[in-house]
């Protein structure tokens, strides 16, 4: 199927696995995608420099 | 509908006993872990159909297990508080020889050949696995068709909740005593706040998770559900293998409490849950606690944050699963799974920054206060689980996501009822490691609400 949004990432994992997929998937992905960019966006313009939380990579399970 | 609407909560049958009523009837040889054992699967058998709460139930290794338990306490060997309780494991979490769906089509036959840690711990402790509870699939999705949605013991026509439905209606149903649930975004506190049961997501990293299939090792955490925060104390107890010991005895007029001012209040709210929270901040007061209100600041981006980390982290735990078994997924479920494959990786590293200020905006408004509180859901059972990807699923984590980002122990008890006779969620947070702090007052305002 035609996806009504362009990154061919999200076209690709689409048709992950050969599965059809029907518009109301298609509507999901479109919708979220959008809303994460918007707060992707807001959060740039915290201007955060802080390190990410800890991570030990050292430390297995 | 009515025999299981009106027999399914607060009685005074010994399937409602508290944990510790059980023990001490155990110790006095007034009853056994297999008669209680017993009587609990009977309760299953006779209303599990209609809640749907449990994926499986294993009668016989429960009452072998029951029996060991009887022999062990008949014997003076005594293991503590759990010993010959039956509990029921949330069924994302690995059980020796039994099996673990995760509420999915893809794992409807596997087996994991060894127990979870924090199973493993709960079995030194003495409890008996009685079955694994009924889930959104793989605690991200919708309920698989296979296994239905759990409905509400308090109205079989309203959801359980997620993602924990499952383990959150089978206490209040009196199923079991207590059962583990996991909680990325509100999953244990949210079914617990519908159910009108004490859920609490404890501090990060006090329970092992090793065992438990990721969907965000970020933010996943495994708690106890319980009919009061006593109860989830002592189950808190036996997941962490004595680690956690036991709950705060707290004096409600010494605490000083920050009400969370834009949690308070919400287009979303509805008015019961309003009038019960404001009731219960008006009890607090009464018995001399100082109530203060707070703002955090950010909290608005935190609120909504949660599928920028828990979706790229869930499309990588399930990539391979994806690949090899793309239609054991319902469709809704693998949908959400796809999703996260496209979130800008700027957006996660993002969010990964943010989570460390959002802590540090919470510390720093705690300043002086002991916890924080605020209604769990802005709203009673609904009849369905919204998606976690709609408007309506952000409103439903607005009041825990938060705690899931930074990490802090918060805790869901039932303040009331609205008018419907559906129960209300309050939720207590503390910082990191005073899990014991929390379940103190909640156990404290447990007994000035009842």
């Amino acid at each position: 199927m035609t996806h009504p949004y362009s990154p061919p990432m999200i076209a690709a994992v689409l048709e992950f696995g050969g599965v059809e997929v029907d518009e109301l998937v298609a509507s999901t992905h479109t919708d979220e995608i959008r809303r994460l960019a918007l707060l992707n966006e807001r959060i740039a313009a915290l201007g955060l420099t802080n390190p990410i939380p800890e991570a030990k990579p050292w430390e297995t399970e | 509908m009515t025999k299981v609407v009106t027999s399914l909560h607060e009685s005074d049958s010994i399937e409602f006993a508290s944990i510790a009523e059980i023990g001490r009837m155990y110790r006095t040889c007034e009853i056994d872990p297999i008669a209680v054992t017993q009587s609990a699967i009977s309760r299953i058998r006779e209303y599990d159909s209609n809640i749907k709460a449990f994926i499986t139930v294993d009668d016989e290794r429960a009452l072998s297990e029951a029996r060991f338990a009887a022999q062990e306490l008949g014997g003076a060997v005594d293991r503590g508080p759990l010993h010959g309780v039956p509990v029921a494991i949330k069924d994302n979490i690995d059980t020796l020889d039994m099996r673990t769906t995760g509420g999915s089509g893809v794992w409807s036959d596997r087996v994991p050949d060894s127990d979870a840690e924090l199973v493993k711990n709960l079995r030194e402790a003495g409890a008996i696995v009685i079955g694994k509870t009924n889930m959104q699939e793989f605690a991200h999705g919708v309920p698989h068709p296979d296994f239905g949605q759990t409905r509400n013991p308090w109205d079989p026509a309203r959801t359980a909740g997620g993602s924990s439905g499952g383990s959150a209606a089978a206490v209040a149903a009196g199923f079991c005593f207590a059962a583990v649930g996991t909680d990325t975004g509100g999953s244990v506190r949210v079914p617990a706040s519908y159910c009108g049961v004490a859920g609490l997501k404890p501090t990060y990293g006090l329970v092992s998770t090793q065992g438990v299939f990721p969907l965000s090792w970020s933010l996943d955490h495994a708690g106890p559900l319980a009919r009061s925060s006593g109860d989830a104390a002592l189950l808190l107890e036996g997941m962490t293998g004595g680690v956690f010991r036991s709950m705060d005895k707290v004096d409600i007029g010494a605490l000083r409490v920050g009400l969370i001012s834009p949690h308070a209040e919400g287009p979303e709210l509805e008015q019961d849950v309003q009038n019960s929270f404001l009731e219960t901040i008006e009890l607090l007061r009464q018995h001399g606690a100082a109530v203060e209100p707070v703002e955090i600041r950010n909290l608005e981006i935190g609120e909504v944050a949660l599928s920028g980390i828990v979706g790229p982290e869930a499309s990588v735990a399930h990539s391979q699963m994806l690949l090899d078994r793309p239609g054991g997924y319902a469709a809704q479920t693998r949908s959400q799974l796809e999703v996260g494959f496209g979130t800008p990786a700027t957006l996660y590293v993002r969010l990964q920054q943010f989570r460390r200020q959002l802590a540090t905006e919470f510390l720093t408004a705690m300043r002086g206060l002991d916890i924080l509180v605020s209604p769990t859901v802005a709203w009673s059972a609904p009849a369905e689980d919204p998606s976690i990807l709609s408007e309506q699923g952000l409103h439903e984590g607005r009041r825990t996501v938060p705690y899931n980002l930074i990490g802090f122990p918060a805790l869901s008890l039932r303040s009331g009822f609205d008018r419907e006779g559906l129960p209300i969620g309050f939720q207590i947070a503390a910082r990191p490691m005073q899990d014991a702090l929390v379940l103190g007052v909640g156990a404290a305002l447990e007994s000035l609400i009842r």
